[in-house]
């Protein structure tokens, strides 16, 4: 497994402890593409950042990831709330050197108490591991 | 006669018996040419001249500095501890002793003055931690 899949797999995972019954996704996909019944929705988009050679043949890896959530059934404000969870999980993960950004454009695109629409936050992590 | 050579070799031989499956840096002065792996370790060992001991009448005695670093890839590197306070202590414990080095065949004497000591702070690299230590000795004559 690539170091990327083991960074994004280990910060989704902090998604689902949040988050009961998040459908998680390493790929970009449309929210219409989305089965019909999702809830709850995090993905993540990514990009190597930089490789920091060290002694001893260590490498450090920097990875900037952006996470997109979506909710039908939470509030922008509960949106937040998640979010302070996911990021308080991620900083206490030894197992990476991640500093994570809030977006300023976490809102909810339609209020989901409508029905109609669903909450968006939006969490962008510069994560490093060693590897 | 022994040379500083021979102590280089001796002391390789017992830092290989000291450090289960440790095997010696293919540069001795570049940290950057090997690539330390989980669980292994790899020294360096470094030695040179320092000057002569003519404090006997009868002989003289080559003075030497040897260095060791030895490089440890951490098993579980969020378990540091599995390392640095068990077997790095043990290992240490015994190189820093004169008496490890006083036991290498092509050693005479220990520099009192001089006794086996870390040269740095322990470090860790990524993923390795790194020790530096270093002893003056006399070399058999």
């Amino acid at each position: 497994m690539s170091a990327f899949s083991t960074i994004a797999d280990a910060l989704l995972s902090h998604w689902s402890t949040a988050v009961a019954g998040i459908d998680t996704s390493r790929d970009e996909i449309a929210i219409e593409q989305l089965s019909p019944d999702w809830t709850e929705h995090v993905q993540v988009v990514s990009a190597l950042r930089s490789i920091s050679p060290a002694d001893w043949g260590q490498r450090q890896q920097t990875f900037g990831l952006t996470f997109l959530y979506v909710s039908k059934t939470k509030t922008a404000s509960e949106v937040h709330t998640v979010l302070d969870a996911v990021e308080a999980l991620i900083k206490a993960d030894r197992t990476l050197s991640a500093s994570v950004d809030r977006a300023e454009e976490t809102e909810a695109v339609v209020p989901a108490s409508s029905g109609k629409g669903y909450a968006v936050g939006v969490l962008t992590v510069e994560a490093s591991s060693w590897v | 006669m022994s040379t500083v050579a021979n102590v280089l070799s001796d002391a390789a031989a017992a830092v290989a018996s000291l450090i289960s499956g440790a095997t010696r840096a293919s540069s001795d002065y570049a940290r950057d040419r090997d690539v330390v792996g989980a669980g292994e370790t790899i020294y360096q060992l470094r030695g040179w001249h320092l000057g002569k001991d003519n404090s006997n009448a009868n002989t003289s005695y080559d003075v030497a500095r040897i260095e060791l670093t030895v490089a440890t890839g951490l098993a579980s590197p969020t378990n540091e501890r599995a390392y640095t306070e068990a077997a790095m202590l043990t290992q240490q414990d015994a190189v820093l002793a004169a008496s490890w080095w006083r036991a290498l065949a092509s050693v005479y004497y220990t520099d009192p003055d001089n006794p086996p000591a870390l040269t740095d702070d322990v470090a860790r690299v990524g993923n390795v931690i790194v020790w530096t230590m270093a002893v003056e000795l006399l070399v058999q004559p």
